[in-house]
């Protein structure tokens, strides 16, 4: 009986110790549609033959610590974070690189394709899986102040750990305050900042409604396609896993896009840009996202990835025709 | 006798029939708008666009540049919705209402103030509202010229 006692201990220690630690970041905790997402696939895992724990992180900056400390075998992360482990597929989440739905889920669809697996890993680094967070918009105070030249002049929230963030902001010559996305939100609703960036995921967890108020405005243009993004370390998972996790994310586009849809659907003075302010903040998405693929900010493969994805969707859009790189 | 009692229940029935089919055109259509925003029914309202109808909304406001913003039918329904979520003790006043043919569609004008209580403000929206209803009784176009709230 003892033995056997000992034996069931030593089994039960034994799982404890080969399970794979991923680590989940998620500013509501271990709750929601991103950790329910995070249980089906550590059940999903199981069935592939690795045994999965998560652990959640409500601090993105603490969680990518540990991650690179080696505590976390994986990381689930901000595509905006994941840019300085794996530069690739943080590039999907850049300024004017996708403007829709549609050419997101090409990316994604793309990113779980053999041929891509090598672009998918960087250094230490491997991405085992990407899904859609929801574009982001442009949250204002002063629905009057619309227009790219009236941006400029005002106090714009940027995250301190996205220097494509900080750069666009000082190009629109809005006035950038270092942010983290523990505080972003309070700025904006106690008067702070005039403008931030942020997804519908957003909206009623941090209360923008009460930052937009009765005078502000949404803008319903997508400045990025935002990502949630499985950052792991690449030792540590077989080429076999990777596969069928990066199609596992990219499996779940739909389920997740209900979410953003929903979401999006509660925005209030959620509207397009002025009639007369339209063509300029596309120039500008479309600036922007050039002078920070010069400036080295964004992986230009997947720049040229994005373009490809953009004129697979929308193909009687200027630039398929013109040539250009990105 | 018989015969003025026939040629009355005849245009009585005329009547009825001009009536009805009068009910199923554009003031009907005018009617069931008003009262599908009365009661916050986003699904009526819907059914009551072309789905390629546009919204135009220019908001006036003193010593700014006017606001012109353009809607897609599926964008000016999530903003009702999403303004019934917010909004307390909502109300919809329509009044100065004319019509107008112009070929084979109709246009009405009409003033239609908008009360509601907003993140603890008490709002009014006083706009003047043109909708255009087309030969197939759906709306194609909603203008409005309102006052910033």
């Amino acid at each position: 009986m003892r033995r056997l006692s000992l034996a069931l201990l030593l089994l039960l220690l034994s799982n404890a110790v080969t399970a794979k630690t991923i680590c989940v970041f998620s500013l509501i905790g271990a709750q929601g549609e991103l950790w329910q997402l995070m249980t089906d696939y550590k059940i999903a895992a199981a069935d592939w033959g690795e045994n999965i724990a998560l652990r959640v992180f409500t601090d993105e900056r603490v969680a990518a610590e540990d991650l690179k400390a080696g505590l976390c075998d994986g990381l689930l992360m901000t595509g905006i974070k994941a840019r300085q482990f794996v530069p690739f597929t943080g590039s999907i989440d850049s300024i004017g690189g996708l403007h829709n739905y549609e050419s997101l889920r090409v990316i994604i669809t793309l990113s779980a394709h053999q041929k891509l697996s090598q672009s998918m890993r960087h250094g230490s680094y491997a991405n085992a899986g990407i899904v859609p967070l929801g574009a982001a918009y442009l949250f204002l105070k002063d629905r009057h102040l619309t227009s790219v030249e009236k941006i400029a002049g005002q106090r714009m929230a940027v995250f301190e750990n996205d220097r494509a963030q900080i750069l666009m902001c000082e190009r629109i010559g809005a006035l950038p305050e270092l942010s983290d996305v523990s505080n972003f939100s309070a700025k904006f609703n106690n008067g702070v900042v005039d403008i931030i960036a942020a997804p519908a995921a957003a909206y009623l967890p941090l209360e923008l409604y009460r930052g937009v108020g009765t005078k502000g405005l949404v803008v319903n243009m997508a400045t990025a396609q935002l990502t949630m993004q499985l950052i792991v370390r690449d030792e540590q998972f077989e080429q076999d896993f990777m596969s069928r996790s990066r199609q596992f994310f990219a499996s779940q586009f739909d389920q997740a896009m209900r979410v953003v849809l929903a979401a999006e659907d509660k925005i209030l003075f959620f509207y397009p840009p002025p009639d007369k302010d339209i063509r300029r903040y596309e120039l500008m998405m479309n600036e922007s996202r050039n002078y920070l693929i010069d400036q080295g900010v964004y992986d230009k493969n997947m720049m040229r990835w994005l373009k490809k994805a953009r004129c697979k969707v929308s193909p009687a859009r200027a630039e398929c025709g013109n040539g250009s790189e990105f | 006798m018989r015969t003025g009692m026939i040629l009355t229940l005849r245009a009585l029935l005329l009547l009825t029939i001009s009536i009805t089919a009068h009910a199923d055109g554009p003031h009907d259509v005018l009617s069931r708008y008003r009262s599908a925003l009365q009661q916050q029914d986003a699904t009526t309202l819907a059914a009551l666009f072309r789905p390629d109808a546009t919204i135009r909304i220019v908001i006036a406001a003193p010593n700014e540049e006017e606001l012109v913003l353009t809607l897609t039918r599926d964008q000016y329904l999530q903003q009702l919705r999403a303004l019934w979520r917010f909004a307390l003790s909502q109300s919809y006043d329509q009044s100065d209402i004319h019509w107008a043919r112009h070929g084979t569609s109709t246009e009405v004008s009409l003033r239609q103030i908008e009360r509601y209580q907003l993140f603890g403000e008490t709002l009014t929206q006083d706009a003047q509202v043109r909708m255009e209803i087309g030969a197939d009784n759906m709306i194609t176009t909603i203008n409005v010229q309102t006052l910033d709230w």
